[in-house]
């Protein structure tokens, strides 16, 4: 072999050794030396432990109310009840009509964010289904309370399903197929069964109202107007079950309080200012809107940024009841139960003589007593195909959109 | 009266011997005498291999002897010398790592009148004095002088001077002072010799008792293979050896000539391929590096910064209340003091940056601050003082127009309409305050500088401001055998800025939302108080320009540097290093916007009153280790082997508190807010990395380089363990071959070429499937999914091959520096949008992309003049980049821009590019809106072609028509020219022009003139191509595409520099006490040369540099509430004492 190709080899090898020697001490060094710290975040093995169940529980609500405080505002703007008073597209587009797959607010947004809407749902039915299975798979020895906690973990998970079934033009879960909305109420009827019986065998009053009345609305969106009645005679009165809201935390907002009082981009529409009825609870700002000549009107349900919101309420499941028995030709009985409802308010008592303006009469009274309260109105108008809002938006003067369910974010559809 | 050296063996070396003291005439080596071990010939002639040895030299003004001992030392060679040789006067400086023995020793020896001589049995070498004249005493004078840079008049350390034919010799100093003694009165010719300079020539004579001043001022080779290069190396290297274009920077001697503001500002203008997009000209803030553009399309596209080797804290945009709500902030890389820095290096991709692994696929930046010089204390002053301004407000700001009651366009200049009425100034003049200096000198052992530097920009905005202190303290130490050497260094800056962008720039605010439609106008009920005669002013009513009498905003920042260098060199052909350093830096940024008084129109969000707080600490640790050892293979192979480790260690945490709602107007702090909201993040990231290195010689000629790289991150996934760089570089000095040699045009020739890779590691938390605790119900913390996570990702691994040469011609008076480069980066992190009902937040990091940057890069260096009284120096740099994304899996295009701005990552198109509906034409209609009849665009017709392609000419209705390729942000070409002439000894007159073009910017300001505001002439004339796009949005919601009003070409040349430097007359220096001193008269931003663009549809865009520093991920291209850059004169006075 030539010197020089010699000496080659002997450098390769004397190389080879050295590099295996650095190589291998700082290899055998690195699984500790490249250890780092994660505060502020939680590597999902660590929530493989039962004594963390209260918390995933509190968890579980949390992310949900969070969820629900957007879906409780946008479902608001989108339906009739707010007109959108900026000319700032972006926001504008949420009372035009105008909803986008492409929407980034709406497909991508986070929950403390105004439009956070699409992720912070999921989020909260994630949650539900996974702190759900965790519970499952420990035993009462190891948490106490188990049931009352799968019970609620159950019912709130329920309610997003609900809200997909609900509001949504076609829907997917956990990166599956797209379905149809129907696929998320039979979840949804499912599971609010689930937490009923859960809270039921452990006697949790609260759970149970919250799960009854879910339950209810499910059945009233499958038109299973028996079992709507059924349910809803379950409901005690004054039973509610109301979300937490803070001025602590972004994440913990009444939005509804945020997006109309504080940005000043939505006013309440028309058709709901002037209405003499107590349980609308609206009044002038009197202040200019984000269009300076555009008036404020707020909701004056929510007078500040920690009013709770309500979920579930005795007097839901009575219009619930009202509009099963309407819908089962039970006229006068429906009637008596909306007449009622309206004299504790000093209201005069509607009439009816068919079925047809039993459930208007019914409609209308929802209109009211659930104004502004997580997506009854704009359930409504999908329900039964209400006119929306045509024409152009009043104060941007730009065409309304043809937005009625929402659509499914393009993300949903690309994305990884 | 020095005798010449008579005939006598002087030296005796030995390959088995000793030292040896020998005395004349009789020598004995091991007991053998001299006569007895052989005959002797010329050493320079000789094969012996033990010639051939390389060495390693880095020789300062050194003895004779002691040269001799280290080339001996480093060899495998023991010396001897005699007494002539030991008490010879002549120093020695001598840098270079690549010599032979026999090379090193002839350096060493020429002019001195010794040579060197070896056995026939080549065991033994000895130095023989040669004869030159009688010894007899002669009459004598002195020679003495100075070296200077003839380009900046700088003093040379370390220049050598010969008076040719002779023994005499001299060394200059650290103020570039030499002085030849005894030399016997005659004619000569006196030459000054220094590595980067090309030789300097003078005739003198030397008379009796007298003392001749003889001082050279040298040029600077057009080309200097010579220069060492530290960065990217296993070791330092001479810049011949490498197969890649090294970026230089010689700062020390460029803030001489024009003083820059921040560091930021030198790096584009000088290296090719080097980008600085400046961003906004608000003190404090800085902009973005990009080197050979930008191929990642999630990740940062910034280069890896290191002070004196230690990884140091680049952070480009950082969370920042002082500046919050804009789309300026500081650059960390700014906090470093100009003063302190001696020199940049610049590697410009993954093919020069392998041995850095993970992270360093954007290139290195390498920054070594300044060291003391052997020799007496000297000391150095430097005071500024200067003024910064806005060049022409009135012309650059536009006119608001607007649709008044009589249906008629009127429009009015805020500017001229607050001047009329006598208001305060919007924008004046700001001062500029500069005193600093430092002390350096110390001994052949020990050498220090101590600087210090005070300082204080101010803004054209009276509130926007910066005072900067800075200290610096660096020891060099050599042991008594040069074994040991250690470099400490320590840096310590402090800064205190009130910005003005906190909560949206005011000023900029109060131009382009001044009103809207019939706002604009006084209502004729009430013309005193309402329209532009109301309490906006004809500014914009939330912001009107004294409002920020009542913003607060505060950026202060502590930055400390240390770093430690233990070089030893145990034995000859072997050397090895370890240094350790952190960088640390404490942030405290605040902000408060007070309460609204009731009689204004509310800020929006904030008019209730807003203060935030943010705390961030960073650290970067950094453990580096490397030896090296050569090798003499054969004659002619020498090759050199590296291996290292490096650990990194980066850490930073960031606390955030704000609050809203004040009860009054007027000073409030977090405690007084109605809610207080607070967040934190914590991020950590190690690096530990290996690497070998091969590097093979061949006549000092031919150097090809081959390395290898392992990685392991903390970011990486689970599934994926390690990361490998290879690395291979071929560099040919033609000019040295045979052909060549004796060429009168080429002077110096080299071929270069290299491929590498190196990585740009993920997110921290990418790879991780996480949740963090929020605050979930009252009182009660919980936890939330935070991030999918994904367990196979791994870094992107950028793959560059650059080719080119480096010519200096015409005895090095041009140069020409050429490069071809093609940089890919594969396995490019896309960050894709995640499904939604996976129940995770935000997107999903994923390995599936690739994208290409290529280009070339240029720079030619030229003196066509030089003369005595007249020199002209000129450089013209270019580099191109044709940016675009290769492959992007089997995903769709991904949009990442932001509302109004279309920019999507499209396969085959540059990443971030814009794409708009192109308006053909439309119908103008008079709709009313916000009371007036504003003409809109209707049935617009756009141009046809491929949705997210290009456009095909046709005609189509905008509602069916594609969205078209409208322009990249990335420029295509961007470069410089430089000229600098020198005038008698002592002036030197600096202009200095940079250019770019090829990109696009979508301009908030402009976009909302046209089609939010309506206060730009075509909005209310009525364009038939802007009113579609008006009409589009008013009619159709359709906002994305209404970007395309405010998209302009942002291409500009910029006269960036106008600087005089004047030399001041010793005698002059004198006065103070001083031995030298210069004066600097300086100018930046000027004149802009040359736009691509003006203008949109008539609405002027205020300043073609104005670009967001924004992260990666957002959109690149918009620019949102920047402020202008500012014009700037500066006069510098600099000392040496």
């Amino acid at each position: 072999m030539p010197m020089f190709l010699r000496a080659l080899a002997v450098r390769a090898r004397h190389i080879g050794v050295a590099a295996t020697a650095l190589a291998g001490v700082a290899l055998s060094a690195c699984q500790s030396i490249l250890d780092v710290d994660f505060p502020g975040q939680i590597p999902t093995e660590q929530l493989d432990d039962p004594g963390l169940a209260p918390v995933m529980v509190q968890s579980v609500i949390g992310d949900f109310e969070c969820a629900f405080a957007t879906y409780a505002s946008v479902t608001s703007i989108h339906s009739d009840e707010f007109e959108s008073a900026t000319l700032l597209q972006t926001t504008a587009v949420w009372g035009e009509r105008n909803l986008s797959a492409d929407n980034g607010d709406y497909a991508g947004s986070g929950c403390a964010l105004d439009f956070g809407l699409q992720v912070p749902m999921h989020t909260a039915r994630y949650q539900a289904n996974d702190v759900y299975r965790r519970l499952q798979g420990w035993s009462d020895a190891q948490v106490s309370n188990r049931s009352i906690a799968m019970a609620t973990v159950r019912a709130y998970g329920a309610y997003t399903y609900l809200f997909f079934g609900e509001t949504y033009c076609s829907v997917a879960f956990d990166g599956g197929p797209e379905q149809a909305p129907s696929t998320a109420l039979a979840i949804a009827e499912q599971q609010f069964i689930e937490a009923v019986a859960l809270a039921q065998q452990a006697n949790a009053t609260d759970i149970l109202q919250l799960a009854l009345t879910g339950l209810a609305r499910v059945k009233l969106d499958l038109k299973k107007w028996a079992e709507v009645a059924a349910l809803a005679q379950q409901v005690t009165a004054g039973s509610e079950t109301l979300t937490q809201r803070g001025t602590e935390s972004m994440r913990r907002h009444n939005k509804l309080f945020r997006i109309a009082n504080q940005t000043s981009a939505f006013t309440v529409a028309d058709a709901f200012r002037n209405l003499n009825d107590p349980r609308v609870l609206v009044a002038n700002a009197n202040r200019p809107s984000s269009i300076p000549s555009v008036p404020l009107w707020i909701t004056t349900k929510y007078p500040a940024l920690n009013s709770p919101n309500r979920l579930a309420s005795y007097r839901e499941a009575q219009l619930s009841l009202a509009e099963a028995l309407a819908q089962q030709g039970q006229v006068v009985p429906a009637m008596t139960i909306l007449n009622s409802r309206r004299a504790q308010v000093s209201l005069p008592a509607l009439t009816a003589t068919t079925q047809a303006e039993a459930v208007t009469n019914v409609i209308e009274e929802r209109r009211r007593e659930l104004s502004f309260e997580g997506g009854h109105r704009l359930n409504d108008l999908l329900r039964y195909k209400l006119p929306w809002k045509v024409g152009t938006s009043p104060f941007t003067l730009r065409p309304y959109g043809t937005t009625s369910c929402w659509p499914m974010p393009t993300s949903e559809r690309a994305g990884s | 009266m020095r005798s010449l050296l008579p005939i006598a063996m002087a030296v005796v070396l030995t390959a088995g011997g000793h030292v040896l003291e020998a005395q004349e005439p009789g020598y004995h080596t091991a007991g053998t005498t001299l006569a007895q071990s052989g005959q002797w010939v010329r050493a320079r002639e000789s094969r012996s291999a033990l010639l051939q040895r390389r060495v390693s030299l880095n020789l300062t003004n050194v003895k004779l002897s002691r040269a001799l001992e280290e080339i001996a030392r480093q060899a495998g060679l023991k010396i001897g010398y005699s007494g002539e040789v030991s008490r010879s006067p002549v120093k020695v400086s001598l840098r270079s790592d690549d010599f032979t023995a026999i090379d090193a020793i002839g350096h060493v020896l020429d002019g001195t009148g010794f040579e060197p001589f070896v056995s026939l049995r080549g065991d033994a070498v000895l130095v023989s004095a040669i004869p030159l004249e009688p010894e007899a005493p002669q009459a004598s004078g002195r020679v003495s002088g100075t070296v200077t840079d003839a380009k900046t008049g700088l003093p040379l350390q370390s220049a050598e001077i010969v008076l040719e034919g002779t023994t005499w010799r001299g060394m200059t100093d650290a103020g570039g002072k030499y002085q030849v003694g005894e030399v016997t009165a005659a004619a000569y010719t006196m030459t000054a010799r220094r590595v980067g300079y090309t030789k300097g020539s003078r005739s003198v004579r030397v008379s009796d008792g007298t003392d001749v001043t003889v001082d050279f001022a040298l040029e600077q080779a057009a080309l200097n293979l010579e220069a060492l290069v530290v960065t990217g190396t296993a070791d330092q290297a001479q810049q011949r050896t490498l197969g890649n274009a090294i970026g230089r920077l010689n700062v020390a001697e460029n803030i001489v000539v024009a003083p820059p503001s921040k560091l930021q500002d030198l790096l584009s203008l000088n290296v090719p391929g080097v980008r600085v997009l400046r961003g906004s000209g608000e003190v404090g803030t800085g902009g973005v590096t990009q080197i050979r553009g930008a191929g990642s399309l999630s990740l940062s596209n910034e280069p890896l910064v290191y002070i004196d080797g230690v990884r140091s804290n680049n952070v480009n945009a950082q969370a920042n209340q002082g500046y919050r709500g804009g789309f300026a902030s500081p650059s960390r890389i700014n906090d470093l003091n100009p003063e302190e820095i001696e020199s940049i290096e610049v590697l410009k991709g993954p093919s020069a940056a392998t041995i850095y692994g993970t992270e360093a696929s954007n290139g290195v930046i390498q920054i070594t601050t300044k060291r003391g010089k052997q020799g007496r204390p000297i000391y150095e002053m430097h005071s500024g003082a200067g003024a910064t301004w806005l060049m022409n407000p009135e012309g650059r700001y536009p006119t608001v127009h607007y649709i008044g009651r009589d249906g008629a366009i009127h429009d009015y200049r805020p500017l001229e309409l607050s001047a009329s009425r006598g208001e305060r100034p919007v924008f004046t003049t700001g001062g500029s305050y500069a005193l600093g200096g430092n002390v350096s000198g110390g001994s052949e052992r020990l050498r220090y500088l101590f600087s210090a530097d005070i300082g204080r920009d101010e803004g054209y905005l009276s509130y926007n401001w910066q005072n900067r202190y800075a200290a610096h303290a660096n020891l060099s130490y050599s042991s008594s055998n040069d074994k040991v050497k250690l470099d400490l260094g320590l840096g310590m800056m402090r800064s205190k800025a009130r910005g003005a962008s906190g909560n949206n720039t005011v000023v900029t605010r109060a131009f382009v939302s001044p009103c809207s439609l019939l706002n604009c106008e006084p209502d004729p009920a009430n013309p005193n108080t309402t329209g532009w005669n109301g309490p906006s002013r004809g500014f914009n009513p939330s912001n009107r320009p004294e409002d920020y009498d009542h913003i607060f905003a505060y950026d202060n920042n502590d930055r400390t540097v240390f770093s430690l260098t233990i070089r030893h060199n145990p034995m000859p052909g072997f050397r090895h290093r370890l240094l350790v350093g952190p960088d640390f830096t404490n942030n405290f940024s605040s902000n408060l916007v007070e309460r609204v008084p009731a009689d204004r129109v509310p800020v929006p969000v904030l008019g209730d009153g807003f203060t935030g707080t943010t705390e961030y600490r960073a650290t970067f640790l950094t453990l580096d280790y490397g030896a090296s050892a050569d090798w003499s293979m054969t004659k002619s192979f020498i090759a050199t082997t590296s291996a290292g480790v490096q650990y990194y260690h980066r850490l930073s945490q960031q606390v955030t508190a704000e609050g809203r709602g004040f009860s009054i107007p007027g000073p409030a702090g977090l405690s007084g807010a109605a809610t207080v909201t607070t967040a934190e993040s914590y991020v950590e990231n190690k690096t530990l990395g290996v690497y070998a290195q091969e590097q093979l010689a061949y006549k000092n000629r031919l150097f090809l380089t081959g390395a290898l790289r392992a990685d392991d991150n903390s970011a990486f996934g689970e599934s994926f363990n390690a990361v490998y760089y290879p690395k291979f570089a071929l560099s040919w000095i033609a000019s040295e071959e045979p052909f060549l040699a004796n060429s009168n045009l080429v002077s110096q020739l080299r071929f270069r070429g290299a491929w590498g890779r190196a990585g740009q590691q993920p997110s921290v938390f990418a790879a991780i499937q996480t949740y963090q605790t929020v605050l979930q119900r009252t009182g009660q913390s919980g936890i939330t999914p935070a991030s999918i996570g994904n367990p196979d990702l791994k870094p992107e691994v950028g793959e560059e091959l650059e080719v080119g040469f480096d010519a200096g011609l015409f005895k090095q008076r041009f140069g020409i520096e050429f490069t071809f480069y093609n940089k890919k980066v594969k396995d490019a992190i896309l960050s894709a949008p995640l499904k939604p009902s996976t129940g995770f937040p935000g997107t999903q990091l994923t390995n599936i992309a690739m994208t290409r940057n290529r280009g070339i890069e240029l720079a030619i260096d030229g003196a066509p003049i030089r003369s005595r009284n007249v020199g002209l120096d000129l450089r013209f740099t270019l580099a191109t980049n044709d940016a675009r994304i290769i492959d992007l899996g089997s995903r769709p295009p991904t949009f990442r821009g932001f509302a109004f701005v279309s920019q999507w990552d499209v396969q085959g198109f540059a990443p971030g590019a814009y794409f708009y509906k192109r308006v053909v034409s439309s119908t103008i209609e008079k709709r009313a809106v916000g009371g007036v009849q504003l003409p809109i665009g209707t049935n617009a017709m756009c141009e046809g072609g491929t949705d997210l392609g290009h456009g095909d000419g046709t005609v189509v209705s905008c509602a069916q028509a594609p969205r078209i390729y409208t322009g990249k942000p990335t420029p295509s070409w961007y470069g410089s020219f430089s000229s600098t002439v020198s005038l008698g000894k002592r002036l030197r007159i600096l202009g200095l022009v940079d250019y770019v073009g090829g990109l696009r910017q979508m301009v908030s300001d402009i976009f909302t003139a046209h089609t939010a505001r309506f206060t730009s002439r075509a909005a209310v004339e009525g364009d038939p191509v802007l009113s579609a796009y008006v009409g589009r949005l008013l009619l159709n919601g359709d906002l994305s595409n209404a970007g395309a009003a405010g998209l302009m070409k942002a291409g500009f040349a910029k006269l960036r520099i106008v600087s005089a430097s004047y030399d001041l007359p010793e005698r002059v220096a004198r006065w103070v006490g001083a031995s030298r001193g210069s004066i600097t008269f300086s100018g930046e931003n000027l004149v802009i040369l040359w736009r691509e663009q003006k203008t949109s549809f008539g609405e002027p865009w205020v300043d073609p540099e104005t670009v967001g520093n924004i992260s990666s991920g957002f959109a690149p291209g918009l620019v949102d509430n920047v402020l202008p850059q500012a014009a700037r004169f500066r006069t510098v006075v600099r000392l040496t004492f």
